[in-house]
């Protein structure tokens, strides 16, 4: 597939036998016509198994319907780069970027040297950084949230208790003011409670973690 | 009304002479002029905040610090954590009722 010379090609053929990248060759209909063996390994076959099935059927199959275009864009350019998505024998997909090259030796058909990487575990960890960060920053809100609400509730709270220690409240309002500080003892604990639950989520501690915010009991007038 | 007001409202209930400052400066400017029983202070304030606060009225007049609670609202706590545990400050978190700030003053009137 690669014209080598005497002296180079021992090298280089260790480069493609024993080297970490993901090394084929395909015809321009996109027929694996070599694999080599950490391409094979990697999807869980052997390279012998691979050669002569079309890179197609190890496509995931949310984007197999693609492929027709990029055997349209190998043939028309000298190089196509990018991400594949792969599935293994075992059926789990993974990311490949590649660098294909087309080649064509001396008189004979094209052919496609492929090259390629797999960043699944480089994907998985950005989204897993991504989703830590998302949910950090939700937290960061709530906590700035919780001490925005604190304020104007320790207001209402001690206000309306310092008027019924003050004797200020008619007694016909007395239990509509009692009513009141118990509402805003109740905001008090759903705000405690929700702060509790960000500030173990910003720490990442999961254990004993405090009881979930009961929002249908803490909406229910009696409750 | 703000926090502090109200702080201010309640303890005079029970105590006759109750000032109030506006940030930790403030508070040290008040500091210098009379003797308090009990520094009630936000965690969280401008130019000096509570473990400045704190560290300066330690620094200045060395069994004052203990009479120190701080006020705080969740959030900040968590920065805080440190300092407080170490310092043994009572804090109390908004929103507190009358019995909850009127008790921690006492509180710092005689301290550990």
């Amino acid at each position: 597939m690669v014209r080598l010379t005497p002296a180079t090609e021992p090298p280089y053929r260790a480069l493609v036998e024993s080297g970490a990248g993901l090394i084929c060759t395909h015809d321009l209909a996109g027929i694996l016509l070599s694999v080599n063996p950490a391409a094979a390994e990697r999807l869980g076959y052997a390279a012998e198994e691979l050669v002569g099935r079309s890179l197609r059927d190890f496509l995931a199959p949310a984007v197999r319907e693609q492929f027709p275009r990029y055997l349209e864009r190998i043939a028309a350019a000298p190089a196509d780069e990018g991400l594949m998505m792969v599935v293994t024998r075992g059926g789990e997909e993974r990311v490949w970027t590649y660098s294909n090259v087309r080649c064509q030796d001396g008189g004979g058909p094209p052919y496609v040297l492929g090259h390629a990487h797999d960043i699944t575990d480089i994907k998985r960890s950005d989204a897993r950084a991504g989703a830590a960060e998302a949910l950090r920053s939700v937290a960061q809100l709530a906590l700035a949230t919780a001490h925005e609400i604190n304020n104007p509730l320790t207001v209402i709270i001690a206000s309306l208790q310092l008027m019924a220690a003050r004797g200020q409240v008619p007694p016909a309002a007395a239990g509509t003011v009692d009513k009141a500080i118990r509402a805003g003892e109740q905001i008090r604990d759903i705000v405690r409670n929700m702060s509790r639950i960000t500030r173990l989520e910003l720490s990442r501690q999961s254990p004993a973690l405090p009881p979930l915010l009961d929002l249908r009991r803490s909406s229910d007038p009696q409750g | 009304m703000n926090v502090r007001e109200l702080e201010a409202e309640i303890l005079r209930e029970e105590w006759d002479h109750v000032d109030t400052a506006v940030d930790g400066t403030d508070a040290l400017r008040l500091l210098a002029e009379h003797v308090y029983d009990a520094i009630v202070s936000d965690l969280a304030m401008p130019k000096l905040d509570g473990r400045g606060l704190y560290e300066e009225v330690g620094r200045r007049w060395p069994t004052a610090n203990r009479r120190l609670v701080f006020v705080t609202g969740y959030a900040e706590a968590e920065e805080y954590d440190e300092f407080l545990r170490h310092s043994g400050v009572p804090v109390l978190a908004k929103p507190f009722t009358i019995a909850d700030l009127i008790g921690a003053v006492k509180t710092a009137f005689s301290p550990a």
